[in-house]
This record gives C-alpha cells, sequence and structure tokens, in this order.
C-alpha cells in the first residue's frame, strides 16, 4: 500500500477539484485525474473534509471501495453522506460512474 | 512481416528458477533468435542492473521491453530478493517509455489493472502493455506459450489492433493464464479482452 504525503493531497488544486466533483457527482475517486494514488485518498478522509470545513464547504465526508470493478478493479473513494443514504448506494454510484469512465473498452 | 520488431530481454526469476533453467525470457529470446528478430537478453540479478537493462533498451532503441521476474499485485520481485512496487517500476521505465513501444510484463499479476494505473500516476506512457491476470498466477510453461505466440504475431503482423486482438484470443485460447493487453488510448490504458475485474 502506497500513501502519498498529506501536504501533497491538499493542495488548493486538489480542493477545489474534489470540491466540484462532490457538487457535481457527490464523490470523488482515486480514479479522477486530479486525486492522489490509490487508497490515499481514502486514508485522509477525515483531513480533506476538515480543510473543505476550512473553506466554507460544511460536508459530511465518508470513504469507502469498489471491489472488482470489471474495468477498474478496486477503486478508492471519499463521498458526501448528504447525498448518499449508505455506503452501498455510493458504491453503486462509483461504479456506475466507472463503467462510464471506461466505456471505451469496448474498442480496445 | 515486421521487420522493425526487437525485443530486450529482461530476466530476473527466482534463484532455483535459473538453476533449473525455468526461464522463459531466455525461451522468448530463442524463439526471437529462430525468427531473426532483432533480440537482446539480459540476466537482471537486482536493482542496478534492472536500471542498466532498461538504459541498454532505450539505447538499442528496442520496441519492446520484456521483463520475466515474479510478481504479485503489488509490484515484482528481483533476483536479489529486492521488491520493486509498480510506482516505483514506473519510475525506473519512464525514460524507456514511449507510445511506439510496448512492455510485456512476464511475471504473475503483469496484467493486473493496478500496473497501469502506477504507470499512468507517473506519466508511463507505453502503446501496450502485455501480461496475464490469472488470480492463481503464471506459471513457466503458459509463459513460455504465450509469449512465443505473441512474438510470432507480432513479427507476422505487426501492432495492428484487429491483429493484436486476434492474437490474444489465440494465446487464450491455447493457454491458460487471462492474457491482456492494455492499450493507451491518449487518456487511459484499455484492456483486451476481458476477464473480470483484474
Amino acid at each position: 500500500m502506497v500513501i502519498e504525503a498529506l501536504e501533497k493531497v491538499l493542495s488548493e488544486s486538489f480542493l477545489d477539484k474534489a470540491s466540484h466533483a462532490l457538487d457535481s457527482d457527490g464523490f470523488v475517486t482515486d480514479e479522477h485525474d486530479f486525486a492522489p494514488y490509490r487508497e490515499t485518498i481514502a486514508e485522509y478522509v477525515s483531513q480533506i473534509q476538515e480543510a473543505l470545513r476550512q473553506r466554507g464547504r460544511a460536508t459530511g465526508l465518508a470513504s469507502g471501495f469498489v471491489r472488482n470493478h470489471p474495468d477498474a478493479g478496486y477503486a478508492y473513494f471519499i463521498y458526501d453522506t448528504a447525498r448518499f443514504d449508505d455506503l452501498a448506494s455510493a458504491q453503486d454510484a462509483v461504479s456506475r460512474w466507472l463503467s462510464e469512465l471506461y466505456v471505451d473498452n469496448q474498442n480496445a | 512481416m515486421s521487420e522493425s520488431l526487437s525485443v530486450m530481454i529482461a530476466e530476473s526469476v527466482g534463484r532455483k528458477d535459473f538453476y533449473i533453467g525455468q526461464t522463459d525470457g531466455y525461451a522468448a529470446n530463442e524463439v526471437l533468435r529462430i525468427q531473426q528478430v532483432r533480440a537482446a537478453y539480459r540476466v537482471v540479478l537486482d536493482k542496478p542492473r534492472l536500471i542498466r537493462a532498461i538504459a541498454e533498451a532505450c539505447i538499442l532503441n528496442m520496441k519492446i521491453l520484456h521483463l520475466s521476474c515474479h510478481g504479485d499485485d503489488d509490484g515484482i520481485v528481483l533476483t536479489d530478493g529486492t521488491e520493486i512496487d509498480w510506482l516505483s517500476l514506473g519510475k525506473l521505465l519512464r525514460r524507456y517509455a514511449r507510445l511506439d513501444r510496448s512492455l510485456v510484463l512476464s511475471c504473475c499479476s503483469g496484467g493486473y489493472v493496478g500496473v497501469t494505473k502506477a504507470f499512468q500516476k507517473e506519466a508511463v506512457i507505453f502503446g501496450h502493455v502485455f501480461g496475464s491476470t490469472a488470480e492463481e498466477g503464471v506459471g513457466f510453461t503458459d509463459s513460455c506459450l504465450a509469449w512465443s505466440i505473441l512474438y510470432n504475431q507480432i513479427y507476422e503482423h505487426g501492432f495492428a489492433r484487429s491483429d493484436l486482438r486476434r492474437t490474444m484470443d489465440k494465446i487464450n485460447f491455447a493457454v491458460p493464464g487471462e492474457f491482456l493487453y492494455r492499450r493507451w488510448n491518449g487518456s487511459r490504458y484499455l484492456r483486451y479482452p476481458t476477464f473480470g475485474a483484474r
């Protein structure tokens, strides 16, 4: 397991883009282009939540992962707890998003 | 026939594998020699020699780097026991990686999605990465057969997508091991064929 340094994760750029993704989809995964590597995003969920709160975004965040997605394998994510009823709902949404992300696999 | 095919083989299997001659990189080298393909075979016992082999592959402008070693979902292990995780391997390969070059990872988990996720993170872009996704791993005999078919087909047909798909179908028809390629499409690595979730 490789976890990136917290100070590298909590950049203004990341927080800005994560905030947009949380607004639009309700989650941020390690497959987002701006996200840190693999488990890192889930590891720092409370720190990311705090950093976003300091920027004025009072969002409750939790972490999860999608196991064995057909295209993406394991995918790690954080999600807005107000947007999903439970972890399973968030996992479903992330799974659908990953399938869309890898839709070009049909032309690999 | 593809006259431009050239392969650098870096072999770093276990000490026992070397002793009993279970060296699939050496077998691939023999197949390539029979076909008179430009190939170089290097025994890579440790990290400095791996770095050297990668540098040679750059200097010799080899189209394919074939890395034969042991591996798992976390990374590879060299002959001397050095463990190199996929991110670190990506860093080592960065100088060699180009869109018109390919990597054959002849090891367990060589086709695992985590490999190309790590490469993407490190901006290591190959045209194709070939490997096995079999959860139970891939053995010496199956590797030898799979890569022999691959090199034979690339020698005959090159990297045209339809031909390469047929090549993977042929490999998987003949050999257990869930072999696939992951092709860079400009934004991420796409895989063919699909076996499941690895």
